[in-house]
C-alpha cells in the first residue's frame, strides 16, 4: 500500500489526466469518485494498466510468511 | 500506474442552456473556440479594463469604439457579433488575441479548482511542476 499517488496533469486547453499509481488490483477503481469530485468533469476515457490485473499484498499475509520461516 | 483517467472538466463543455428567446442578431459574425460565457468575461475584464450588458445568455460590449455582442452558437462556442463589414478584419485581431488569452484562464481556472478541492479534502500536496509543454502536474500523496 505504501507510495500511493494521485498524478493530476492540466493540459494548456485545461483537459485534464488524472493516473492513480501505486495501488495494484481493482481497488484503484475506488478513486474514480474522488478524480470525478476533484475536477469536476466527466470522465471521458479510462485506461486500466498492467498493476489493475496485480494482487495486493495484504500486510497480514506478508506476516504468515514470516512465522512460518 | 494502475488506472488513468481523460478528464474533460465542465468549464471545458459549454453552456447547454441556450435561451433562443433572447437571441440579438448583429449583422455580421465570428466563431470563437470559448465555451464559457464566464471566462470569456473575465478575459474581457483582464485584457481591456471593461465589462459587459448581459442579456440572459448573451452579453455585449464595447471595445475601442466595436459593439460586440457574445452569443452562444448552435455548436457550443460563443460567436461574436458586429455590426459593420469594415470592422471584421480589426475584430478578427481581436478576437484572436481574446483566445489566447482565455486558453491560459482555462488552465488557470482549472488548475485553482483543483487545488481548492483537493484542499477540502484534505489531500497532500507532494509535487507540483509545469512541463515544456505548458502543461501543469499536480501529484499528491494518497498515503496521508
Amino acid at each position: 500500500m505504501s507510495g500511493r499517488k494521485l498524478i493530476i496533469s492540466i493540459d494548456k486547453e485545461g483537459n485534464v489526466t488524472a493516473e492513480i499509481n501505486g495501488v495494484k488490483g481493482p481497488s484503484c477503481k475506488d478513486y474514480t469518485k474522488l478524480v470525478e469530485q476533484l475536477v469536476e468533469g466527466n470522465i471521458i476515457h479510462e485506461t486500466l494498466t498492467s498493476e489493475y490485473y496485480e494482487q495486493e499484498v495484504k500486510t497480514d499475509d506478508r506476516s504468515q510468511l514470516s512465522n512460518n520461516l | 500506474m494502475s488506472v488513468r483517467f481523460d478528464i474533460r472538466p465542465l468549464i471545458l463543455m459549454g453552456e447547454a442552456t441556450w435561451n433562443q428567446s433572447v437571441q440579438k442578431q448583429g449583422a455580421f459574425s465570428i466563431p470563437t473556440n470559448m465555451k464559457s460565457g464566464e471566462l470569456i468575461r473575465n478575459t474581457l475584464t483582464k485584457l481591456y479594463g471593461i465589462y459587459t450588458t448581459d442579456y440572459g445568455n448573451i452579453f455585449e460590449t464595447v471595445i475601442s469604439g466595436y459593439q460586440l455582442v457574445f452569443q452562444m452558437s448552435g455548436n457550443g462556442f460563443f460567436e461574436v457579433q458586429h455590426f459593420y463589414a469594415e470592422e471584421a478584419s480589426a475584430i478578427t485581431r481581436m478576437i484572436k488575441e481574446m483566445e489566447m488569452e482565455y486558453q491560459g484562464m482555462v488552465q488557470d481556472y482549472v488548475y485553482n479548482a483543483i487545488k481548492t478541492k483537493a484542499e477540502e479534502k484534505g489531500l497532500v500536496l507532494e509535487q507540483e511542476a509545469v512541463q515544456k509543454n505548458q502543461s501543469i502536474v499536480l501529484t499528491f500523496n494518497l498515503n496521508a
